[in-house]
Parts: structure tokens; C-alpha cells; sequence
């Protein structure tokens, strides 16, 4: 099975402080991840604020220099393909961002919007482009006379469906979509989402979702892959990972999950404290301070991801057995 | 959803419509405009001229032929205003522009491309700022424009003083645009919806042109129109310095200059063109004011 979109050793640093002499510091946003997306498949990423998510997301799509290891599309390396295979995968992997209020330009008409990304890639003439707008808003459910309005005159839910469109338009094989439904009211999320679950069984996209709404990733995602402080900890199919995570941090962010009536506890309990600085990690593991289970080994030895069992890896010295 | 489109433009235009100074100041000055335009047929129809002199009539007192008296060489004031006027409007608004599109240019390069490009550019920028207004302007202003490569005809001619002045005041009055231009530009490239044309392969020419540029652009108004009342006054001065519009063609500023060995004689000679120059930087900073209310998007958007 060949991955289309992969990130090997993937490393994102930036650069803070740092004046005219001393040199700027390194705080790393993303370190060494592995992770790859097949064709027509949809891969969760969660994990806390602050865990470089969005940063691997921005990464994957060339939108911050990567400091180490590659982002492979289709068999070859981004950084050293040609400009002509670069912008033909940027017309395969679109992106949906967060905010809909912000990734929208409030200068151009919707139908504009949703136009742009034809226009950049050179695809059909003016009047197909506007047949293909006419189509992608019916997709999206939204009017075909919205393409003549402006993103303001539209609700969050709206615009959603809007940036869903344009992201749609030039027939990608890939939605990267950071943070699709936390912008948006609960009762307009589950819309959205099941929006985003019919539209890739109707299109056959693969999608990669960031996110933290763990309810949205297990209706939407086959596999889950769970990050902590720029790092992939564990990657498992959706529903191991809901019934065994194998990882304390995984199981810490369920058992964080609020639900109605008396759920079970997860191993391990909810979560003491907060993510650590990135420009003082934790020695060994550096989820260990934050850990119930952890051992003296975990202050010393970085655990590496491994494979568990059937599709799991996990980076833990000590993984969880048990079934919630 | 029943609202029929509304551009930002047309709510900017609602909310303008309800600024009476800013629509009187805007009146004022397309009225002045338009009555310096008519300069020549007004000259047919009262038969003076403001350019010929007649030193048979000089310092004539306001009668029904000239209507505010005439100067010292028996031009007619009224019409010499008037042609005067074209001069200094049209210096003001060319210049302004001038200045605006360097800035443009220089900020947003600066802001879009950071780094290397946004210090060179920046610290030019502070480098121009930092230089004395008007000594420079004096010094710009002397200079031999044969020795550039203008050719004879053209340096003597009228068009060379103007040209001069809109060249000077475009290459010193820049700075404020740009880094009006540049910091916009910085908040706007981190906006997603920049992040989102980028993450498609646009150009950087595109992503300014059709991202960065229109969303920039209200403040650039704002001080482009500002700035066309700053130009009037920087020309006043130099023309009164002696290095602006030389005659036959005149300027409020060289009126003000001719009229100041007269002072005491015709004072009034100094008061016309002073006031016409004060009504029209009033009338534009009222302007600018409220197109800066207008486009602020906190003002109620009704």
C-alpha cells in the first residue's frame, strides 16, 4: 500500500527571541513524525492545544519551512520535486481551515472564492468555472445565487460550507482540514460533519482531520493518530483506539470527554496539569511528569513509536493492556 | 440571506453619505476644482485675463470687471486664483497619488516578503524620514535638470517647475504610506485566507494583488487624501522659496511669494491665495476624516 500524502521524520522548529548578535532559539513545533495518509482514507490527528497539529497540518502543505525530514506526495519528496509537480499538489491537497470567519476573503464575492482556486491551477474557461461554482455550492447545500454575495452576508455554518467548496473546486484527492467544526455552534457542527462524511463517500476523498472533538473523530476517521508536545505518541484504528487506547495520554484525553449518565473511568484518569513548554521539554518521555503510570525509566529513556499490534503503534514504555 | 449583496464598498458609501463635513469638504473642493476648469471662459466673459499683464490697471479695486481687484502687473486676481488653483489642486493630487503608489509598493513588498527585503526597505524608509524636510526640498529643487538628460524646451518650459514639484514630493512623501502599507500587510499574511491562497500555489503577485492589496488599501486612502493637503502646503513653500512654479504660469504658492513685497500696499494680494490654500486643507482633511470613519469597520455598518 503506497501512502499519498506522507511526512517522514517530520521536524517544524521556529525560531524565537534572537536580536542582532545572539542568535535566535529553536522552539520545536513538530518533532520527528511519521505518519501517512492512503488514498480515499480519513486520518484523525488530535491532541491537546499547543501540540503541533496545526503546525503538522501547515507543514504538510509546504505553508511553513520544514528543518527536518521530508513530506512525501505520491512517491516524491516536496522539497526537491520539480515546480510543476509542487503545483500539481497543491491542486490534489486542499486545506479547510479553522476559522471561517478568516479564511474567507471579504473582498471577494463567494462565487470568486470558490473560483480562485481554478483560476490559480488554469482549469476551464470563465464560464465553466462558473458552472463548476454553480455545482460545488449545490454540493455544499448553499443556493446557487450565494455566488454572487459576500462572505459576511453568510453565518459560520455558511462559510464553512463555502471554504468546503473551495477546497472541492479543482477535484483534489486530498482534504487537510485543521480544526474544521471548533469555530462553529454544536448544532451547526454535526451538520458540517456529516456534510464531510457524505461528501467523501459521494467524492472518495481522503481526509486528514485535525482536531480535539473526539465525538467528530470517531464518527468521521478510520485511523486515529494522537500528538503531545509536537510528537506522534499513538496511531490505532478508530475503534481500538476507543475501546483500548494503549497509550496513557490517549486514554487521559477520553477519560476527559465529558458524556451523560456514569461512564466508566479510564486507566489512568483525566489529566494532571498542562502540556509543557516546547522550549523545556521533559527529559525521557515527555509525557512523564503528566503520567500515573510513570517509572523511573520514563524520566530517562525517550520511548519510540513501535507497533503494538494489528495497525497500532504506540510510543510508550509501558503501554495500557486493559479494555475501557 | 434575503439581503441583497452589499459590498464593503457600498456600506462605506452609506455611511459617508451621513457625514455632512466630510460631504461639505468634498463639495468645496470639487466645487474649487470646477471653478478653476473655468478659469478661461470666465477670462472671455468678463474680458480680463489672468495671465497678460496691463500695467495700465494695476491695483485695481473689485468692480464689475474684476471681480477682486487686480495685482500688481494688472492681471486679474480672480482669474489668476483660478488658474493658480489648477496648478496647486492638480500638484496636490498627483504628488499625493505619487506618494501613495511608491509606498504601496515599498510597504508591501516589505511587509510580504520580511526578512532581508522588509530591513533594506525599512531602514530606507527611516533613512528618508530622517532627512530634513526642507533643506532637501531646496536642495532637489536647484538642481540642473539639463545635467539629467531633460532637454532644453522642456526644462523652460512651465510643465518643468510642476513635474519638479511632484517629483520631490513623491520621492520625500512616501514613508507614511509604507509603513501604513507594511504593517497592514504584516496582519494580513498571517489571515487564513491568505494561508489558503498560498496553500494553493498563488503567486505572490497574486496573493498581493488579490488578497493583501484590497484589504489594505482604506488606510491608503485615507492618508492619500491627507496627504494631498500636507503637498498644497510643501508647494505653497516652495513656490514662496522661489524653487516651485515659475511665472507666467502661477501657484497659490508663488502668488503668496509675489504678493509679500506688497504687504503693506495690497495686503489683500496675500490673503487670497492664503485663504484658498487654508479652505482647501481644511475642506480635504475633513474629507480624509471622514473617509477614515467611513471605512473603519467599528462604525455602525447601517
Amino acid at each position: 500500500m503506497s501512502a499519498l500524502l506522507e511526512a517522514r521524520d517530520l521536524s517544524v522548529s521556529f525560531p524565537v527571541g534572537g536580536g542582532w548578535l545572539q542568535p535566535a532559539r529553536q522552539v520545536p513545533a513538530v518533532r520527528g513524525v511519521n505518519l501517512a495518509l492512503q488514498a480515499g482514507e480519513a486520518l484523525a490527528v488530535v491532541g491537546e492545544s499547543g501540540s503541533g497539529k496545526t503546525t503538522l497540518a501547515r507543514a504538510l502543505l509546504g505553508l511553513v519551512p520544514v528543518s527536518g525530514g521530508q513530506v512525501i506526495f505520491a512517491g516524491q519528496d516536496t522539497a526537491t520535486m520539480p515546480a510543476s509537480a509542487r503545483q500539481a499538489m497543491r491542486r490534489q491537497v486542499q486545506m479547510v481551515f479553522q476559522d471561517p470567519f478568516g479564511s474567507l476573503d471579504p473582498r471577494l464575492t463567494v462565487g470568486g472564492i470558490i473560483a480562485e482556486p481554478l483560476e490559480i491551477h488554469g482549469l476551464g474557461t470563465t464560464a465553466t468555472r462558473r458552472a463548476r461554482v454553480a455545482e460545488l455550492l449545490g454540493l455544499v447545500g448553499l443556493p446557487a445565487d450565494a455566488a454572487a454575495r459576500y462572505p459576511h452576508q453568510f453565518s459560520g455554518g455558511q462559510r464553512q460550507r463555502i471554504a468546503l467548496a473551495r477546497a472541492l473546486a479543482p477535484a483534489p484527492q486530498v482534504i487537510i482540514a485543521d480544526e474544521p467544526l471548533s469555530a462553529l455552534d454544536v448544532s451547526i457542527q454535526s451538520q458540517i460533519l456529516n456534510l464531510l462524511v457524505e461528501l467523501r463517500a459521494r467524492i472518495g476523498l481522503a481526509y486528514l482531520m485535525i482536531s480535539h472533538d473526539l465525538a467528530a473523530v470517531h464518527h468521521l476517521a478510520d485511523r486515529v493518530a494522537t500528538m503531545y508536545l509536537g510528537a506522534v505518541v499513538e496511531v490505532a484504528g478508530v475503534e481500538e483506539m476507543f475501546t483500548r487506547p494503549a497509550h496513557p495520554y490517549t486514554a487521559g484525553l477520553l477519560a476527559a470527554v465529558p458524556r451523560l449518565g456514569a461512564g466508566k473511568r479510564v486507566p489512568g484518569g483525566t489529566l494532571p496539569g498542562d502540556i509543557p513548554s516546547p522550549l523545556a521539554p521533559p527529559p525521557g518521555c515527555v509525557f512523564h511528569p503528566r503520567c500515573a503510570g510513570a517509572t523511573a525509566r520514563c524520566g530517562q529513556e525517550v520511548p519510540l513509536l513501535r507497533p503494538l499490534d494489528a495497525g497500532r503503534a504506540v510510543a510508550c514504555h509501558h503501554p495500557l493492556t486493559g479494555a475501557v | 440571506m434575503s439581503e441583497a449583496a452589499v459590498s464593503v464598498w457600498q456600506l462605506r458609501w452609506r455611511r459617508l453619505r451621513r457625514d455632512w463635513p466630510a460631504l461639505a469638504g468634498a463639495g468645496v473642493l470639487v466645487a474649487l476644482y470646477l471653478a478653476c476648469r473655468a478659469a478661461p471662459w470666465l477670462e472671455d466673459w468678463l474680458g480680463v485675463s489672468g495671465v497678460e499683464t496691463d500695467l495700465l490697471s494695476r491695483f485695481e479695486p473689485a468692480d464689475g470687471q474684476h471681480w477682486l481687484g487686480s495685482d500688481e502687473a494688472g492681471r486679474d486676481e480672480l482669474c489668476r486664483l483660478l488658474r493658480g488653483g489648477q496648478v496647486s489642486l492638480s500638484i496636490g493630487f498627483m504628488a499625493a497619488l505619487g506618494s501613495s503608489l511608491v509606498g504601496t509598493v515599498i510597504g508591501a513588498c516589505a511587509g510580504y516578503f520580511r526578512g532581508k527585503v522588509d530591513m533594506v526597505l525599512m531602514r530606507f524608509t527611516d533613512f528618508v524620514l530622517a532627512l530634513p524636510g526642507l533643506p532637501v526640498l531646496i536642495i532637489l529643487a536647484a538642481i540642473d535638470l539639463t545635467k539629467l538628460g531633460f532637454s532644453q524646451d522642456f526644462v523652460r518650459s512651465g510643465d518643468a517647475g510642476y513635474w519638479r514639484i511632484v517629483a520631490i514630493v513623491t520621492l520625500l512623501g512616501w514613508t507614511t504610506v509604507a509603513r501604513l502599507v507594511r504593517a497592514a500587510t504584516l496582519a494580513l499574511a498571517e489571515r487564513e485566507f491568505v494561508l489558503a491562497a498560498r496553500a494553493q500555489g498563488a503567486s505572490a503577485w497574486r496573493v498581493l494583488w488579490v488578497h493583501v492589496l484590497p484589504n489594505a488599501i482604506s488606510p491608503v486612502i485615507v492618508a492619500t487624501t491627507l496627504r494631498m493637503g500636507g503637498v498644497l502646503l510643501t508647494e505653497s513653500a516652495l513656490s514662496f522659496l522661489g524653487v516651485g512654479i515659475q511665472p507666467p504660469a502661477t501657484s497659490w504658492g508663488s502668488m503668496l511669494t509675489n504678493a509679500q513685497e506688497l504687504i503693506a500696499t495690497a495686503p489683500l494680494l496675500a490673503i487670497y491665495p492664503g485663504a484658498l490654500v487654508l479652505v482647501s486643507v481644511i475642506a480635504i482633511n475633513f474629507f480624509g476624516d471622514g473617509l477614515q470613519s467611513a471605512f473603519d469597520p467599528r462604525s455602525d455598518p447601517g
